[in-house]
């Protein structure tokens, strides 16, 4: 997959200067968003659709790469800028994995990414952000809204704490242009991204 | 089958009806089983819903099947035609018994490939009454069992087709085993 957009890795120096800086700078200012790369090793991007209104098929992508940027001082400067490997979509079964590459569907040939940029994160309750963007998927762009939930945050030792977030949405397929199968499949496609991240630090909530 | 001095003069109308019905199921549920298979999977709808009548066909045999052993055992079967020299019957007897046998493997079988396929759909029965899982997917389990199920239908329809052949024969010789089941 093509990377041409990604921004330069964040250098173990710059870390220590931004948590050098964020640690002395704790009483004061609000301290500098910092930009963390982000790749499958971090979480899992997965759909689940309605068969008939009966079952549900789940699937998910194997590789995805971003950045997010936050600033745990001050949520609303959380910029993500994420891409989606289509082609490494994994499902139950490898016939329905082919289906769903098709061109009636993601049409990986010639939509080989999903891409999704925030343009606003806004922190609407306790551990609670609404994240709205851009997701563009088989060309078509459309404005989507995310709801991230602050689910866990572990201390280990002198590890940086890990925040671990859960990110949901639903959003319609036939909006993008897959139609295909409407008397069979749902039209609501529902989102579950699973994220941790380490962070120099995490400010409480509120 | 338990030999009985008692044995009735004929086949009941359930015994018969039983018979018939099974036979009709297989009939269907077989070629169904080929084509369900073979349909792509950009049809899902129809694919789904030719695996549902494959599914309910499959049940109503073993509950078939499973009823008619419950008559065999309580009212047993007429004796066999005098026609029939002694090597026939045991053969048939044989015969018989197996096919009993895969009558209830086969559906049983089916019904764990339900269970254990990696794409979890729902048996419905009759596309009403949900029949529940009794183990999940299995990744071991599926392929084995799937291979199982179809050599077990196979084998099925090939003793069933060599069943009715030799009652065709038996009645173009004149021998009353096919109107016994027919008509009683």
């Amino acid at each position: 997959m093509s990377a041409a957009w990604r921004w330069p890795r964040v250098r173990p120096g710059g870390v220590v200067l931004a948590l050098a800086l964020l640690l002395l700078g704790r009483a004061t200012a609000a301290a500098a968003a910092t930009s963390y790369d982000i790749d499958q090793r971090y979480g899992s991007v997965g759909f689940s659709i309605s068969e008939l209104g009966l079952f549900d098929t789940e699937g998910n992508f194997r590789k995805f790469a971003g950045q997010i940027a936050i600033d745990p001082a001050d949520p609303a400067l959380t910029k993500i800028d994420v891409a989606i490997d289509v082609a490494s979509v994994a499902m139950s079964s490898a016939r329905a994995a082919k289906l769903v590459l098709s061109p009636a569907y993601f049409d990986v040939r010639e939509h080989p990414a999903i891409r999704f940029r925030s343009t606003s994160v806004a922190a609407i309750g306790p551990n609670r952000y609404l994240v709205s963007g851009l997701l563009r998927i088989r060309g078509v762009t459309h404005p989507q809204q995310l709801m991230a939930v602050l689910t866990a945050e572990k201390i280990v030792g002198k590890d940086p704490p890990t925040a671990y977030f859960t990110v949901t949405g639903k959003l319609h397929r036939s909006a993008f242009g897959m139609t295909a199968n409407e008397n069979f499949l749902g039209d609501v496609v529902r989102i579950v991204i699973h994220i941790h991240l380490s962070l120099p630090e995490i400010a409480q909530a509120n | 089958m338990p030999r009985r001095t008692d044995a009735p003069l004929r086949w009941s109308p359930a015994q018969r009806r039983l018979h018939w019905a099974v036979a009709f199921l297989i009939l269907l549920a077989f070629p169904i089983a080929w084509v369900m298979a073979a349909v792509p999977f950009e049809e899902l709808l129809l694919k789904f819903l030719l695996f549902q009548v494959h599914k309910t066909l499959g049940l109503l045999v073993l509950i078939a099947a499973l009823l008619r052993l419950v008559i065999r055992f309580r009212r047993g079967r007429p004796e066999w035609d005098p026609g029939l020299p002694g090597w026939q019957r045991k053969a048939a007897g044989r015969l018989h018994a197996a096919l009993y046998v895969l009558l209830l493997v086969v559906p049983v079988l089916g019904y764990l490939v339900a269970c254990t396929a990696p794409v979890q759909i729902p048996t419905l029965f009759f596309g009403i009454l949900p029949v529940p899982a009794i183990v999940g997917e299995s990744k071991p389990w599926f392929p084995l069992l799937l291979d199982l199920h179809r050599a077990a239908a196979i084998a099925l329809v090939l003793l069933a087709t060599g069943h009715a052949a030799a009652a065709i024969h038996n009645h173009r010789r004149d021998l009353p085993v096919l109107r016994r089941m027919w008509s009683g």
